[in-house]
């Protein structure tokens, strides 16, 4: 009978929080966000590759042509896109006139810049451009990588080495800015593996957040509409907390699920949809992670939504008005910000002291342990050990709850202080 | 203080049963050894001016709060047990529903936690709602939502919600209030409906017609302290001796008005030319009284016991010096 009444209390904060149309935009626009994330950056990235129409001209003055190699290497692809450009031959006497023609044409729109070489300004390290885009800054960047590999190509040259090798070895720079980002992470995989982390630590900081403010907010209506003395005349108030907590707690999980799903769902499908309008795409693949992992991650948001949400039931039962809330809640709040400032810190060193410590404190270990095991293997006997603490934690916290809950939830008009509540707590 | 009193046996009888409770919060006693006896397929009256102890009595009943003393008996079974919860019904004074949900949905929710089987829910639900004219010619209250209903509705609505699940005691805190004439009625009317029923229905408040009105009997506290109780007839019999009405031949002057407004025998006694209605202090003996007057000479055409309202003996005791005798500890 109690377990039917226990259900009957789940019920109703699942439903109608499930068929709140606030449920129902979160879950749906969340995968939108997220569509618009893998999808947008690499659409809008073409559109603007299309639509750059303006052309760059390259005015040279240099006795060894580096505009040439420059021109080349805007057109041709190093980096696959570029603005168009053209090339104009100058010497040292016509170079006034040639770029004085060019400003010109510049301004009038028929140009997007000009780009001045000659021997002087390539010896100081400093050639001129001028244009509506200087501030596009990747144009700028590719810009000047294209002078640099230019003029450090001729360079090689001169120095008697082949063209081929020169150019290969004014290449080389590319390369080695590719390795030192790699060097950040593990292995081959190291950024998408840290991006992962941090997406799961986030995603497990916005639910147990979200979802744990909504327990407080749930505990405040009851009191604010008087409704907890009908309900508590029907059923024990740990048995109504109880099934507030597991109801809510079950639309994170759902919410959780969908968005996995929806998640996993787009992944699949995005390289496919994107190559059939033409547009490459690099593989998106996600670090292999196992169903060890995902277990965690469930076991974290379960054990710590139980720890939060009986902290913020905690203050929606000592406060009386939505103003109240907003600041009792505070110290809580603070507590799972701290836990997410923490990622940064561990994510560069994720074997550190720090993160080991914030493992196993249960304020930062439903965060921390699914962010650093996604990094990188721990030994069993922590990550059981994080578990163990924060199941005992979350059991404490809930106990502490209900007490507070058995009289907070009757305290009708005014905030209770400290004192007040550690008497409730002993009196129960 | 008041001897103890012995507990009387456990009766199966009696719907509600007090004995000795005691509740105290941090800076007051909001009940002191209350003591009282509700028999079943009664309308019981609990009567006191605000701040007496009736909500805290109330919600003792439901086992919300625990008394810090004395037993309580509901149905033959201590308060505590679980069992309880679905053979009562409670209208809370602080009332109030889940906004947001639906009107029909927040009735089921009730229902269900009451232990109404799923497949009675809705035509029990149908019924009530009809019945308080919230459905029915082309409108459907029970779709709307809670917080598109009037306060009077939604009043309505919660006491069908302590009523779907047929319980044999009802207890209702504070049920008029906030109710227009009209619904007040249709309350009036489900109360002594119930009762005809053999359900035994418990309510509280300050307004003594309708006590007086509706209730077999009637409990009467003021300060956490009862006052007085007894079926409605007993306590208005009880106190007829404390009033008398008395018409003279000529309007009392000198020694007869000494004895008449003698403030050793009266509490009060307001003289209209040759009428006098006279409260006599709670030791006096009607017999001696009236001696005395026609001792001093008085020329009396008519004397007789009045029958006071409730409304007058709850003005009487608790609202002259109840409240202080209250505050005393005991009269």
């Amino acid at each position: 009978m109690a377990e039917s009444k226990l259900l009957t209390v789940i019920a109703r904060e699942y439903l109608e929080r499930v068929r709140s149309r606030w449920f129902v935009a979160a879950t749906l626009l969340t995968p939108v966000f997220l569509v618009l994330l893998l999808f947008l950056p690499t659409i809008l990235g073409e559109r603007e590759r299309r639509n750059e129409t303006g052309t760059i001209r390259i005015v040279d003055a240099t006795p060894d042509s580096v505009g040439v190699l420059v021109t080349t290497a805007l057109r041709g692809g190093v980096t696959g896109d570029t603005a168009r450009a053209e090339w104009v031959a100058a010497t040292e006497a016509t170079l006034e006139s040639v770029e004085a023609q060019a400003v010109a044409d510049v301004a009038s729109g028929r140009l997007v810049g000009v780009l001045v070489l000659d021997t002087a300004t390539i010896s100081l390290g400093r050639p001129r451009y001028a244009g509506r885009n200087t501030t596009a800054l990747l144009t700028m960047q590719q810009l000047e990588g294209a002078v640099t590999r230019a003029v450090l190509t001729r360079r090689l040259e001169a120095r008697g080495l082949e063209p081929r090798e020169s150019a290969s070895l004014a290449g080389l720079r590319l390369r080695l800015e590719t390795e030192r980002l790699t060097e950040r992470g593990r292995g081959g995989s190291g950024r998408l593996s840290i991006l992962f982390a941090i997406g799961v630590a986030v995603t497990l900081y916005l639910t147990i957040f979200l979802h744990g403010s909504n327990v407080m907010r749930g505990v405040l209506e009851e009191k604010q509409t008087r409704v907890a003395e009908v309900v508590l005349s029907s059923v024990s108030p740990d048995t109504l907390l109880l099934g507030k907590v597991l109801g809510i707690g079950a639309v994170g999980f759902t919410q959780l699920l969908l968005w996995t799903a929806s998640s996993a769902g787009l992944l699949a499908i995005r390289a496919p949809l994107l190559a059939r309008y033409g547009l490459q795409v690099d593989a998106f693949a996600l670090p292999d992670l196992g169903w060890g992992l995902a277990g965690i991650v469930l076991l974290s948001f379960l054990l710590g939504f139980l720890f939060y949400a009986a902290l913020f039931a905690t203050v929606g039962a000592m406060v009386s008005s939505e103003q109240d809330a907003q600041q009792a809640q505070l110290p809580v709040v603070l507590l799972l910000v701290l836990s997410l400032a923490m990622v940064q810190g561990i994510v560069t060193n994720p074997d550190g002291t720090l993160a080991q410590v914030m493992t196993l404190v249960p304020i930062s270990a439903p965060i921390v342990l699914p962010l650093r095991l996604s990094l990188t293997p721990i030994p069993t006997f922590e990550a059981v050990g994080a578990i163990v603490l924060l199941a005992l934690s979350a059991a404490l916290a809930t106990l502490l709850a209900s007490r507070v809950y058995r009289t907070g939830v009757l305290m009708y008009g005014k905030r209770a202080t400290l004192r007040e509540v550690w008497r409730w707590l002993r009196a129960s | 203080m008041a001897p103890p009193v012995a507990a009387p046996p456990v009766s199966s009888d009696l719907a509600l049963r007090l004995h000795a409770v005691r509740k105290q919060y941090q800076d007051h006693v909001a009940v002191r050894d209350l003591s009282l006896a509700v028999p079943r397929g009664t309308v019981y009256g609990l009567l006191g001016p605000n701040g007496a102890g009736k909500t805290s009595t109330i919600r003792m009943l439901m086992h919300i709060i625990a008394p810090d003393a004395g037993t309580i008996e509901v149905l033959g079974r201590p308060a505590s047990d679980p069992g309880l919860t679905d053979r009562v019904g409670y209208l809370p004074e602080e009332r109030g529903l889940y906004r947001k949900m639906r009107v029909r949905d927040v009735l089921a929710f009730l229902a269900r936690l009451k232990g109404v089987p799923r497949r009675e829910v809705a035509h029990r639900i149908d019924a009530w709602l009809e019945r308080f004219q919230l459905r029915g010619a082309g409108a459907d209250w029970g779709t709307a939502r809670v917080d598109e209903l009037s306060r009077g509705m939604q009043q309505k609505v919660q006491f069908i919600g302590a009523l779907l699940h047929e319980p044999e005691l009802v207890i209702l805190d504070e049920p008029f209030s906030g109710l227009d004439p009209v619904n007040a009625q249709a309350l009036k009317d489900t109360v002594l409906e119930l009762r005809a029923r053999g359900r035994t229905v418990v309510f509280s408040t300050h307004v003594m017609e309708n006590a007086e009105r509706m209730c077999d009997a009637v409990c009467i506290i003021a300060r956490g302290e009862k006052v007085l109780d007894g079926t409605v007839a007993s306590v208005r019999d009880a106190h007829a001796s404390r009033l008398v009405s008395l018409t003279f031949d000529t309007t009392p002057e000198g020694a007869v008005r000494d004895a008449l407004q003698n403030p050793r025998h009266v509490r009060r006694a307001p003289l209209a030319s040759r009428h006098c209605e006279v409260e006599l202090h709670d030791h006096v003996e009607v017999g001696t009284y009236v001696q005395q007057l026609l001792g001093a000479g008085a020329q009396l055409e008519k004397f007789e016991l009045v029958r006071p309202s409730l409304h007058r003996i709850f003005l009487e005791r608790v609202g002259m010096d109840g409240v202080e005798t209250g505050m005393r500890g005991h009269g």
